[in-house]
């Protein structure tokens, strides 16, 4: 089960005719819904361990859900820089969780491996939470701060994405400790 | 009393043979024609059956057609774009079945009208088309007027929320005149637009802002709108009266930007027995890029595309047709025709294939019925 859960709302002569009736219909994409920054998102996948992972299990923590996939090279290229961020900030309470969209897992599996990352690798090989979620690109990066809420999405992955990111996770590590002293 | 599945299903193919019956036996002939197609490239490889049988009588003409694609999608690769279609990377098959009808009016004039629906797990079509030609200036030429209209459903096999509409509306013109008895000319135009969605849903497109690696990847977005216009000058030229030459070149325009050029030359020999016949055939295509495709897609765009077809290339097909009329089953007249095609496709500036060799060969046979 892996439902995505939101609170955002949201005769030649009568041929020509009929020809002239058809031109004038414009037919747009249909609405869809996205998270967005303000929304509380949740899901349930498993991980490539087989665990079964909710993101409403880890509320308290700031969380980073990335949606990525091992054939998307801006994917392939933000991944050393959350190795780097998860090591150095995983004991504040920083918790990462990248949503694959690989059908293949042997693949994600081999990725994992190679680029040795430390945080859940999360199976969505259905894309059932991907298209919940309707991220604009990829890949697309949800900062999720204590209370569960989206305070901030990132679309694409440059390298000087990196201290943007940081920053915004530095802020809602920050306010998540001023909570945790407050409620002492 | 309830009738199951599978008795609704034998009743109803007894009522369509019967009904076959009766309408072959109002007709003076019926010709079927069963048929296998198979095109393979780098992309995957597609199988087409196919049945086609026509009933008719000194006015009317009744025809039916059913088609199969098989498609078996090709492994995919890690950052080629084509490989994000996720369509790609499994087998589906889309059916197809037409319905339409030849009524001679006149001794001038005919009428032609067909329904043609097709169905596969993400996609449906339909579409309506009729034309009327006209014998004129004493029988040495004739002009067509025609016109046709579809609805496509685009749907993705993985999303049953994803629904996109495609509307069709196309008008075209012919017009044929006999020279002399050797040499027929023929000029065609037909004029399409489209409204709806024209993008391939599953397919990611990579977006670059500068660098020499791609920012981001977005899902493929095309205009909502295309206007297309095409014009066929052609001749048919009889040397010999055992050998027809047909020269032809087609001039290809869109509001999305493309140009397209295709020369055709195919050259018939029919030998006076009437027992085999063979054609071979050579065209050229070239196409500019449509104006909204950029090159590795240097700038983060509204509108961007991942499809090589929209892309500046250039195709070179030669092929092949032999055709055996035996003397065999005197009444049924078979017709047994295989043919090959070799296609060449050379793309200018898509950063994942430069070219690709397609193969397409197929058979077919017909038997008449008088």
């Amino acid at each position: 089960m892996n439902h995505l859960k939101t609170t955002s709302s949201r005769s030649v002569g009568s041929i020509w005719i009929w020809i002239g009736a058809l031109l004038t219909l414009t037919v747009g994409p249909g609405a869809s819904a996205e998270v967005t920054v303000g929304d509380q998102p949740d899901f349930e996948l498993t991980d490539l361990d087989g665990e079964s992972v909710t993101l409403s299990e880890h509320r308290g923590d700031v969380v980073i859900v990335d949606i990525w996939a091992t054939w998307c090279d801006p994917c392939r290229q933000s991944m050393p820089f959350y190795r780097r961020l998860y090591d150095e900030r995983s004991d504040d309470g920083l918790v990462i969780l990248a949503i694959s969209v690989d059908e293949n897992q042997t693949a994600v599996a081999d990725f994992r491996r190679e680029h040795r990352l430390p945080f859940s690798v999360l199976v969505d090989n259905d894309h059932k939470t991907a298209d919940a979620f309707s991220p604009p690109g990829m890949p697309t990066s949800y900062l999720i701060d204590a209370d569960g809420v989206v305070r901030y999405r990132h679309v694409g992955f440059r390298q000087n994405d990196a201290d943007k990111l940081e920053r915004y996770v530095d802020r809602l590590l920050d306010e998540s400790n001023e909570h945790e002293e407050t409620d002492r | 009393m309830q009738l199951s599945a599978s008795s609704a299903g034998t009743l109803l193919l007894t009522a369509l043979a019967l009904a076959a019956v009766c309408v072959a036996a109002c007709f003076d002939r019926a010709t079927t024609t069963a048929s296998y197609q198979h095109h393979q490239d780098d992309t995957g490889r597609i199988s087409t059956p196919e049945v086609r049988s026509t009933v008719d009588n000194e006015e009317l003409q009744l025809n039916t057609r059913w088609s199969a694609d098989v498609i078996s999608g090709a492994t995919p690769v890690a950052a080629a774009p084509d490989a994000y279609s996720r369509a790609s990377e499994f087998e589906q098959t889309r059916h197809e079945a037409q319905v339409g009808a030849n009524w001679q009016q006149s001794a001038e004039q005919q009428w032609a009208g067909g329904v043609t629906a097709s169905h596969e797990p993400d996609y449906d079509a339909l579409a309506l088309s009729t034309a009327v030609s006209r014998d004129i200036l004493d029988r040495h030429a004739t002009v067509i007027v025609g016109a046709d209209a579809g609805f496509d459903h685009v749907g993705r096999v993985d999303d049953p929320l994803f629904s996109r509409s495609l509307w069709t509306v196309g008008v075209a013109v012919e017009f044929s005149h006999i020279i002399n008895p050797q040499l027929v000319a023929h000029l065609g135009w037909d004029f399409e637009t489209r409204s709806g969605f024209q993008s391939n849903p599953y397919r990611w497109v990579p977006v670059y802002d500068g660098s020499h690696r791609p920012a981001l990847m977005l899902h493929e977005q095309h205009p909502h709108r295309r206007v297309r216009n095409a014009m066929e000058p052609m001749v048919v030229w009889a040397p010999h009266h055992e050998l027809f030459v047909h020269m032809g070149y087609r001039f290809y325009a869109d509001d999305w930007g493309v140009r397209g050029h295709t020369g055709q030359l195919r050259l018939f020999h029919a030998d006076d027995s009437d027992r085999y016949r063979t054609g071979v055939r050579l065209r050229g295509y070239t196409q500019n890029d449509a104006r909204f495709y950029r090159e590795r897609y240097d700038d983060v765009q509204t509108l961007r595309t991942g499809d090589p077809r929209l892309s500046r290339m250039y195709s070179l097909t030669a092929g092949g047709r032999l055709e055996l009329r035996p003397e065999l089953f005197d009444r049924h007249r078979p017709r047994l025709s295989l043919n090959y095609d070799a296609t060449l496709y050379r793309y200018a500036n898509y950063p994942v294939r430069s070219s690709m060799l397609a193969h397409s060969w197929g058979l077919n046979l017909t038997m008449e019925w008088k």
